[in-house]
């Protein structure tokens, strides 16, 4: 077998809280999304969220496969540069803080991040930027369901496949049943069983193993992880900030929450959930490092953060560790199929296939959707590409190439569209070139590189002059 | 007919006896690691434990054995440039298999110079974003 050797959480246990908390997330599910009967309700929670309730959902949605399993991944892999790089990757939340802010205001009636790229560059532009946002979405939501059953396996031996499939049956039933307001009430209550968690599995570790033993340990067997001079590590900082910047700007998830928070907000809760998130990845990733001081054999590298848990805290801390990772998963899963759900909804059904179709229409292809993107995501799943740190990565190349175009339409009035066409094309072709040539670990900072380039160049050599009055238009209302 | 059933119990006579242990089938991905990072796995039909060594030289003098259990595969990280040699081995309940073939893995991390340059772009890009940002609030701030 690939798994590990042992599982320290009995199956029957396993199946127990994943059942317990399925009925939780689907109870609060349907209770709180049953007053939902227009498309803003389910795709936007009726536009009021407060500051409590948003920034909740910014957290719990970014502490996700990236911080309760890749994280001690990229911890094993890089080392010190491996946490550091990826508690960076709230950089991206803080930023979107003032974005935030200035896209409610630019488009007090948007729904999707496709709206903005259609409005500001035109209907190429839009294309080009909804085949990068589909890719994201799905590379997410597959990464997220790997995460899923590569938890269950690694703790309590159960087959991924069985383990990825109840999971995502689970996240797929309950987002149907209350839109993006259910997403954000369950994010609110996962929020807090993943902080109570993690507090409690640091301290358990603290208590358990000292630095001093694991000091040793790794400078013996595994001294590049100790080494500040690492060279992929030293690529690999700048490159997750990037990626994570890229992942945020662009991403309907980020932006149906600018959407749905009340006026005034966005800004201050994604400042917050950036700097709550900043010291998970740390947590997360440290307890990787015990590794060697344990003797545990490290079958996958996504593996490593339950294995160790498990492995140093018994079934004590499987437990915990179960219930912080489904809760984590569950709350950007949710998220990330309601989004994409809302993308393909607005930008490809509406926007492409039925211009004229009404909001009935509209409101129960939402539903349908989400049902048809559960299906793909679990589709892919199984044929469990590459590792979870792998996936994640790949994405890099196509979300970062869309940082300065974001950035640039929302703050310069000059920027040339056909320069953010091929900013977004020749960023994601080279930084994919990149992820092959060199490694996962400059991806996303030659894509950005790229990108920022040409929108400079381009704006300056030919600016195109806009009013931003266009971006208040609402044609594909439904 | 005599001696095709002593013929018939012969073949079953040979399926019964226990077969020799043979070695596991040992890989590694990538061969060549530019971060230090790669992944060993075996496998060898039937066997339900392995025994994992890695030396600096072909003939494992000294060796260190990394694992002994039931896993197929481990991950090995945070190695400096060298080059490592791995073999695996079955553990019957009769005793030790034959060592697999030695599998040689090179680390040759990318040079320092390179990474800086990437550090160095990577600030630069993410400069000139910020720059861009807090600008831009400015100005969204300033305007009624």
């Amino acid at each position: 077998m690939n798994g590990p050797e042992t599982a320290v959480l009995p199956a029957g246990i396993a199946w127990g809280i994943l059942g317990a908390f399925s009925v939780l997330w689907v109870f609060l599910g349907w209770y709180l999304g049953r007053r939902a009967r227009t498309v803003d309700d389910y795709m936007l929670a009726g536009r009021n969220v407060g500051l409590a309730l948003a920034t909740a959902t910014a957290m719990a949605t970014w502490v996700t496969t990236n911080t309760t399993m890749a994280a001690p991944q990229f911890a094993l892999q890089l080392g010190i540069w491996g946490m550091v790089g990826y508690a960076l990757g709230s950089v991206g939340l803080i930023l979107f803080a003032p974005l935030a802010g200035r896209i409610r205001r630019l488009m007090p009636g948007g729904f999707t991040s496709g709206d903005f790229i259609r409005l500001r560059y035109g209907n190429t532009a839009w294309r080009v930027f909804l085949v990068i946002s589909l890719i994201y979405g799905l590379g997410w939501l597959i990464s997220l369901g790997m995460a899923g059953g590569v938890l269950i396996e690694a703790l309590a031996g159960i087959d991924y496949r069985v383990g990825m499939s109840v999971i995502l049956f689970i996240c797929v039933l309950y987002t149907l049943l209350g839109g993006l307001r259910a997403v954000i009430g369950t994010d609110f209550v996962q929020t807090i069983l993943i902080l109570v968690g993690l507090v409690i599995l640091a301290w358990l570790v603290i208590a358990q193993v000292g630095f001093g033993e694991i000091h040793v340990t790794v400078s013996e067997q595994r001294p590049e992880l100790l080494n500040l001079l690492f060279p992929a590590a030293i690529m690999f900082l700048f490159n997750n900030l990037l990626f994570g910047v890229g992942e945020i700007f662009h991403s309907n998830v980020w932006w149906s929450r600018a959407f749905a928070f009340g006026r005034g907000v966005g800004k201050r809760a994604y400042l917050m959930a950036g700097l709550l998130w900043m010291p998970i990845p740390i947590v997360a990733g440290f307890i990787a490092l015990a590794t060697p001081a344990l003797g545990i054999n490290v079958p996958g590298a996504d593996m490593v953060g339950p294995l160790v848990a498990g492995e140093l805290l018994g079934l004590a801390g499987a437990i915990i560790v179960f219930i912080v990772v489904f809760s984590a998963l569950a709350s950007s899963v949710d998220s990330v199929l309601a989004a994409t759900s809302d993308l393909v909804t607005r930008d490809i059904y509406k926007g492409h296939l039925r211009r004229q179709a009404g909001e009935r229409e509209v409101y129960l292809a939402a539903k349908t959707i989400v049902v048809v993107l559960g299906t793909v995501t679990w589709a892919l799943c199984m044929l469990r590409l590459g590792t979870l740190g792998a996936v994640l990565q790949f994405l890099g190349a196509f979300v970062a190439s869309t940082i300065m175009p974001i950035v640039a339409g929302l703050y310069w009035r000059r920027t040339n569209p056909w320069g953010v066409i091929a900013a977004m094309v020749l960023g994601t072709v080279i930084g994919l070139y990149s992820y092959f040539a060199i490694g996962f670990y400059v991806a996303a900072l030659v894509s950005a590189a790229i990108s920022m380039a040409l929108v400079l160049v381009t704006t300056w050599l030919w600016p195109r002059d806009f009013q931003w009055a266009s971006l208040r238009e609402e044609p594909l209302r439904g | 007919m005599a001696r095709r059933a002593l013929l018939l119990l012969w073949c079953l006579s040979l399926l019964a006896a226990p077969a020799a242990m043979a070695a596991p089938d040992l890989r590694a991905s990538p061969e060549r690691a530019t971060d230090g990072v790669y992944r060993l796995s075996w496998e060898a039909d039937g066997a339900a434990r392995f025994e994992l060594q890695e030396s600096d030289g072909a003939h494992f003098n000294p060796a260190r054995t990394l694992y002994t259990g039931a896993d197929t595969a481990s991950v090995i990280t945070g190695k400096p440039d060298g080059e490592y040699f791995y073999r695996v081995r079955v553990l019957g309940e009769s005793g030790p298999g034959p060592w697999s073939e030695p599998l040689q893995v090179t680390v040759q991390h990318h040079s320092l110079a390179r990474a800086l340059q990437f550090f160095v772009v990577g600030a630069l890009v993410f400069a000139v974003l910020l720059a861009v940002i807090i600008r831009g609030a400015r100005e969204d701030r300033d305007t009624p």
